[in-house]
């Protein structure tokens, strides 16, 4: 019998929504830092991040499917309203029209407190611009590829969207890049 | 040094080419500023500001270059790194594993 790795057996519940994703036929991409954590080299490299941000392709069909994937994953989809959050328990197609139109966000809250944004824009790139860098990863143990953003991109954007935590990132990853490349 | 030219026409729904046209300069050298791929002279600058209705500071980009070309090349290496291709499973893990353990740490102290 073939050996499981202990790693192996512990749960993977964003690649298990990635999965849910890519089988429903979402068109999505991995960004923003748990994009840029995928060009790690090992685990003491990844860099500490509260959410999992999607890029969803914005039209009203793909919003559809990725609200139904994630719904299937057992997340709650909500979208900003002002300054609170509403429950998106049902969504018609003309909700998803309204939704690809304001490029609201989806945030979908999941089990294990997880949190996965869908944004259907971000900032330098238009999701076509974005995947003619994107990568293709693979999870060889649930066997599916997903595209995560190109590394150059993936940074520019945070770049142009110039938020303090932005910044923040962008110093600390630039310090260490260039000191893992010194090594 | 590179300008903020395309936020603000982005802002202002305006094209660079519209842009141009106001301030009698030509299209490819706004290009060339807002890339930082060409200096620009105090005089310009003052002449962008004032049709753009700004200040010349607010123009000047002070986002982090990411464009030197020892960074340029660190994240080409990155990038491009065999690792890439295998199994990326681990990724999501490890994180999850570290806030565990730093939500674990953070009840202790509490």
């Amino acid at each position: 019998m073939r050996k499981r790795s202990a790693a192996a057996s512990l749960p993977n519940p964003y690649h298990l929504l990635l999965r849910e994703l890519t089988r429903a036929g979402v068109e999505y991409m991995v960004i923003g830092v748990s994009g840029i954590n995928y060009f790690a080299k090992d685990a003491r490299t990844l860099l500490s991040t509260a959410d999992y941000d999607l890029f969803l392709r914005p039209t009203p069909e793909n919003m559809t499917r990725a609200w139904r994937a994630f719904q299937k994953s057992g997340y709650t989809v909500v979208v900003r309203k002002g300054d609170h959050t509403v429950a998106l328990r049902r969504l018609s197609p003309r909700g998803g029209q309204t939704l690809a139109k304001d490029q609201r966000t989806l945030i979908a809250i999941g089990p294990y407190q997880l949190v996965a944004e869908g944004l259907l824009a971000v900032s330098g790139f238009t999701f076509d611009e974005m995947k003619r860098r994107a990568v293709w990863m693979r999870d060889r143990e649930l066997r599916f590829r997903f595209l995560v953003g190109g590394l150059a991109d993936l940074l520019e954007s945070k770049r142009l969207a110039d938020r303090e935590k932005d910044r923040l990132f962008l110093a600390r990853y630039k310090r260490l890049l260039l000191d893992d490349q010194q090594k | 040094m590179a300008l903020r030219l395309l936020d603000y026409c982005r802002a202002r729904k305006l094209s660079l080419a519209e842009l141009a046209r106001w301030t009698g300069i030509a299209r490819v050298s706004l290009s060339r500023y807002a890339h930082g791929a060409q200096d620009i002279s105090l005089g310009q600058l003052l002449k962008i500001a004032s049709r753009l209705g700004c200040r010349v500071s607010d123009l000047v980009d002070d986002r982090e270059d990411l464009s030197s070309p020892a960074w340029k090349k660190a994240i080409r290496k990155q990038a491009s790194d065999p690792a890439h291709k295998r199994d990326k499973s681990w990724v999501p893990r490890a994180l999850l594993a570290a806030r565990s353990a730093w939500q674990a740490a953070s009840h202790e102290k509490a």
